[in-house]
């Protein structure tokens, strides 16, 4: 648990902003956008790169395996896109805005170990080209995603 | 005004949302208006219209939060007590009871299904979970003998030709779950939960972990002491000998698949494939590893599906004995 918060407080020096350290919070950037099934977005003008939080990453275990959709597939907010596997269960990812396919993390496919490592540096999962500059609008911020990881954390 | 002497209370609001009792599946919004109307229904049903009469003077919801459910209500000092005490009793407001609900397992014992049946039910109940359409289930079955493999298709790890499959007797199936490959077959007791993970706040390695408990518990009901694999090995072993299997899929936060326990089953079948993709450890079964006599298997598959709700803190556990409710159903579509 100290390294993680170690790392976390080297993440947030370098991108300076600052990161509640609340006991074992995960990290949230300041920021990116996020959606309520864990993905993170961060929007430059009309393309956008998303992954999952560290919130994600942390719940998920080791990842295993990655599994990227294909340049040029189109995606819609809330649907599922591509999944990862860990400790022996694939979870789907979810779109949180959508748009078309421009790129995806090729790097994943021989490391999927970065999506636990570096979740919003090295383990981004794919950038798109948005259809609806609008929907992200629908995403929280990141003080109500710290927010909803602390109410989902309080359920059990 | 010194005349006025009032009373100010600090509440925080609990909510279950998995509860609509409109079923659409609209989250309710915490109101000064819905919130005011169910502590007067309150205190109107525990003490009477007098006592109404006589709170209402002061009483005010003077601010509330829908995000952090935090409200502060302003009662006068005579009838606060009256007013704090009817605020602990109100049940529910607009049409979201609060509180946590009891929570439900409703368990269907199928015996042997085949695996594409099974395949497609747990498909159709993951929509339906989805859709709040039905409580967290779980299903319990066997297979017939089945070799399955999961989302990253390691066929490499099957050491025998697909062809050579029909002439033991035995099927192979591509699935979307987690894990490598697997063999299913009779005396293996098979659950597979159709949960919703996002309402008890777990994430896949949590749940795993609870269902690597599950098995752990159950064993130990006939004295055999198992364990969690070690990392990489998800799954529950004893010794060095495997003798539970686990594989997952989770989408939108409702899982399927699950996991295998082996009863007694050939265990000659796993000489055709690498189990789980982990090479030089042997599998066994509950018969192997321990001494005591096994009951009916009726039973056995009961008492591990006890273990799995008490892991998993459900407060009632319904069964269904009636299986072609809904593998019937599914042939109908």
């Amino acid at each position: 648990m100290a390294c993680r918060l170690l790392w976390a407080s080297r993440v947030a020096s370098h991108l300076r902003i600052s990161v509640a350290q609340r006991g074992f919070s995960s990290v949230v950037l300041k920021d990116l956008k996020y959606a309520d099934s864990h993905e993170w977005v961060k929007i430059d003008g009309n393309k956008a790169t998303f992954g999952i939080t560290d919130h994600a990453q942390d719940h998920l275990g080791d990842v295993v395996y990655v599994e990227l959709p294909d340049v040029g597939h189109s995606l819609s907010q809330g649907k599922s896109f591509g999944a990862v596997e860990s400790v022996k269960a694939t979870s789907d990812i979810n779109s949180p805005v959508s748009g078309t396919v421009v790129e995806v993390n090729e790097e994943l496919t021989e490391s999927p170990g970065l999506v636990n490592s570096s979740p919003y540096e090295q383990g981004w999962i794919i950038k798109v080209e948005l259809s609806d500059a609008g929907e992200a609008e629908k995403l929280m911020d990141s003080d109500k995603y710290s927010k909803f990881c602390e109410e989902e954390d309080a359920k059990h | 005004m010194v005349g006025f002497k009032n009373r100010y209370m600090l509440m925080e609001v609990f909510l279950d949302p998995e509860k609509d009792l409109l079923g659409e599946g609209t989250p309710i919004i915490l109101t000064q208006f819905n919130l005011s109307k169910a502590i007067k229904d309150s205190i109107l049903v525990n003490f009477g219209e007098c006592g109404l009469g006589s709170s209402l003077g002061s009483f005010q919801v003077k601010y509330v939060n829908p995000i952090t459910k935090l409200c502060i209500v302003r009662s006068s000092r005579e009838e606060h007590r009256q007013v704090w005490s009817a605020i602990t009793l109100v049940k529910s407001i607009g049409n979201c009871p609060e509180m946590r609900s009891p929570r439900t397992l409703e368990v269907w014992k199928l015996g042997t299904v085949n695996y594409l049946k099974s395949l497609k039910l747990q498909e159709k109940l993951v929509s339906e979970r989805k859709a709040h359409h039905i409580p967290d289930t779980l299903l319990s079955l066997q297979h017939p003998p089945t070799y399955t493999l999961g989302k990253r298709r390691t066929d490499h790890n099957l050491l025998i030709p697909e062809s050579e499959l029909t002439k033991i007797g035995a099927e192979l199936h591509y699935t979307q779950r987690g894990g490598d490959i697997t063999f299913h077959g009779p005396h293996q007791a098979i659950l597979y939960p159709i949960i919703s993970l996002r309402s008890i706040g777990f994430g896949a390695r949590n749940y795993v972990e609870t269902l690597e408990r599950s098995m752990i518990e159950f064993a130990s009901i006939y004295g055999v002491k198992a364990r969690a694999g070690n990392k990489c090995e998800t799954g529950v072993w004893v010794g060095d000998r495997k003798i539970g299997a686990i594989g997952v899929q989770i989408s939108s936060g409702i899982t399927s698949h699950g996991l295998a326990f082996n009863i007694d089953p050939d265990l000659k079948y796993f000489e055709h494939i690498v189990p789980c993709g982990i090479a030089d450890k042997e599998v066994t079964s509950l018969r192997r590893e321990t001494d005591t006599l096994l009951p009916l298997e009726e039973v056995i598959h009961e008492q591990l599906v006890s273990c799995l709700a008490k892991a998993f803190s459900y407060d009632d556990v319904v069964w269904k004995e009636d299986p072609s409710v809904i593998l019937d159903s599914q042939d109908n579509e």
